[in-house]
């Protein structure tokens, strides 16, 4: 059985500094032994290289970050393929591709992203996976 | 990275299945894999409880707050199941 995860998207990490309640959702959850990862590739949508990124750098400097291995990549084509099927008017980007199949891997968990959309049609098919705003 | 042998039970059905999956490599990497990846879950979690810990000290949810979180908590606990 897989442990559940936490995915932490890139409009959400900020938060984790400025939000007490999202703060203690995550306690509620990770205190339960839910796995939380920060997947690599948000880095690219959370950090400008200013200093306003000081508070995405300091929960990622505790944190860390969660490299993604071929598998779970190849996987996020698949699910953004799946979605592109149907036709959107709007195609999900890869970077949300990749978060959603951080989760899928895991089976079960929750995703928190500031636009939830595209990442509950990219996690459809998973429903014992949960896409919320903090 | 130096290893070292030790003895441990584990549940047979889980041994068998792991063998299947374990390729050329063995079992022992297999395991020891499998070992890391969960230490490094269980780094990952208390790292972020320490964060949360030293930002509480300083701003503190308040008491409906808490009650808010848990309730969503709850909710999404129950569509993990």
């Amino acid at each position: 059985v897989s442990t559940p995860v936490v995915v932490l998207d890139a409009g959400v990490i900020d938060q984790v500094l400025t939000n007490p309640e999202f703060r203690q959702l995550l306690r509620e959850l990770v205190t339960e032994g839910w796995d939380p990862i920060v997947p690599t590739v948000v880095l690219a949508e959370a950090v400008t290289g200013r200093p306003s990124d000081a508070n995405v750098n300091q929960t990622v400097k505790r944190l860390g970050t969660v490299d993604t291995p071929p598998a779970i990549a190849r996987h996020a084509g698949q699910l953004r393929f799946d979605v592109l099927r149907s036709r959107p008017k709007r195609a999900p980007r890869g970077i949300d591709a990749i978060v959603a199949a951080h989760a899928a891997d895991a089976a079960s968990g929750v995703v928190f992203t500031s636009d939830p959309t595209d990442l509950r049609k990219l996690l459809a098919a998973h429903p014992r996976i949960s896409v919320e705003r903090p | 990275m130096p290893t070292q042998k030790v003895s441990v039970t584990l549940e047979a059905a889980a041994i068998e299945q792991a063998r299947r999956h374990s390729g050329p490599r063995g079992l022992s990497a297999y395991l020891d894999a499998a070992l890391h990846e969960k230490l490094a879950r269980d780094e990952r979690r208390q790292a972020l409880l320490d964060h949360l810990d030293e930002l509480d000290a300083r701003d503190p949810v308040s008491p409906t707050a808490r009650e808010r979180a848990a309730r969503r908590a709850a909710t999404i606990r129950a569509g993990a199941a």
